[in-house]
């Protein structure tokens, strides 16, 4: 029984981690942490580790931008649809085609909050298709508001990339 | 007491081993974890570009049309969509070929692949018809797109109930599942799948009706492990759906029977 004490005693753990360590180890096997190598290892280690967490942020800021922009998306189409319809005499084909759009991107927005990837992919194809078939049936449409076009396309490629980047994490 | 031996990996760093729990090397700190976001980014790209293509398709099927109607546009409209489904399936061709093996289906599966598209086709047809109704819309007939050809049925049959459950379903079930499948999970990818090919049908009314028919779609993909039962369906929904074109396009056609 004392030996047993004695052995937990001697437990090599990793002091970042605190994950079992065995005597032979240079690094930890759970988070790399040089625990007996030089100080400049040690060093560099902690520098990278900021590195990552920052870079983690910043894919999460990322993430987060782009979910934001699919509720703007949403926002706005559901405000146009209101627009048409009493602007056309209240054509109801105008008020349901946007209602669908605007309940699509609301939808991909909070869906994001789970799957990010799949949803922001998802959302940004939308657009293009938005896009594309407008400028199939106005040809015109495909200036208007380009940098707001733009804007939203950079914004939701960067949202993918993001996921991407915590996905490989 | 004989010791159970640690499994272990090693390192492709430094060769050394090293238990299978480990993260990272014990020896040169080296991740030993097998990189799999080269893959996914790849897929991502692949997905992203397979749905490019079809919308720049929905380009060209309206520059073709534009100078009128006729039979070269409409094949050259269709030889465009079946090449390009092709040239994607080229790049998973191995695991793409292994979904036209046969299936084993049990009776519930049969009944489902018949009766599922039957009422489908039936729900959308008459469904769409009173919504054109309510709204006041023009209830366009598939049939009469293809009234100015020698042998319509013929055309009408080989370009709405052959070739799309065909070419479609190798597509959306085929390499853009195979694609999703390696980016998410099982459920996710029968809700994206059937999201685009919604999607690609380019009318936001429709898709009500084509994501819930996508999904029962992607559904038997997965179950069965193959194209064959999504094809069928595909046919027998399109199938039906042409012919109340056609009976109502031509009321006498309900007389000779």
């Amino acid at each position: 029984m004392e030996e047993d004490i004695k052995d937990i005693s001697e437990y090599l753990q990793c002091s970042l981690c605190a994950s079992a360590m065995e005597e032979h180890y240079i690094f930890c096997i759970s988070c790399g942490y040089p625990e007996k190598g030089s100080e400049e290892e040690q060093t560099k280690f902690h520098a990278r580790r900021i590195l990552d967490v920052r870079n983690s942020s910043d894919a999460r800021q990322g993430i987060t931008g782009a979910r934001n922009i699919l509720f703007i998306i949403a926002g706005i189409n559901f405000l146009w649809g209101i627009y048409y319809f009493f602007q056309s005499d209240q054509d109801l084909s105008l008020l349901i085609y946007f209602t669908i759009l605007s309940v699509i991107y609301l939808v991909l927005g909070y869906w994001s909050q789970q799957k990010s990837l799949i949803a922001l992919i998802l959302g940004l194809l939308v657009y293009l298709t938005v896009i594309v078939l407008g400028a199939i049936y106005e040809p015109s449409s495909i200036i208007t508001g380009l940098l707001l076009k733009v804007f939203v396309i950079v914004y939701l490629a960067r949202g993918i990339n993001a996921a991407l980047q915590i996905k490989n994490t | 007491m004989e010791e159970t031996p640690t499994p272990i990996n090693y390192c492709l760093h430094c060769s050394a081993s090293l238990p299978t729990i480990a993260k990272f090397c014990s020896q040169c700190g080296t991740s030993v974890i097998v990189p799999v976001h080269k893959g996914v980014q790849k897929s991502v790209y692949y997905i992203i570009a397979f749905y490019l293509a079809f919308l720049l398709l929905a380009i060209i099927n309206v520059a073709v049309f534009s100078n009128g109607f006729s039979f070269l546009s409409e094949v050259v409209v269709e030889a465009i969509f079946i090449l390009m489904t092709l040239g994607f399936c080229l790049l998973d061709w191995k695991n793409i070929m292994k979904l036209y093996q046969l299936p084993h289906i049990e009776v519930k599966g049969v009944l489902m692949m018949f009766l599922v598209p039957i009422g489908s086709a039936f729900l959308v047809y008459y469904g769409i018809e009173w919504l054109n109704d309510a709204l006041g819309w023009y209830d366009e007939n598939i049939f009469g797109e293809y009234i100015r050809y020698k042998n319509t049925l013929f055309w009408a049959i080989l370009f709405t109930a052959i070739l799309p459950p065909i070419f479609e379903e190798l597509a959306f079930r085929g390499f853009l599942f195979n694609e999703m499948r390696k980016v998410s999970s099982v459920q996710v990818t029968i809700i994206a799948t059937s999201f685009l090919f919604a999607l690609v049908h380019f009318s936001f009314i429709s898709f009500i009706w084509i994501f819930p028919f996508g999904l029962f779609l992607g559904y038997l993909r997965q179950r069965y492990n193959t194209l064959w039962l999504s094809m069928v369906v595909h046919f027998i929904h399109n199938f039906i759906v042409l012919m109340l074109d056609y009976a109502y396009f031509n009321p006498n056609i309900l007389e000779a029977f």
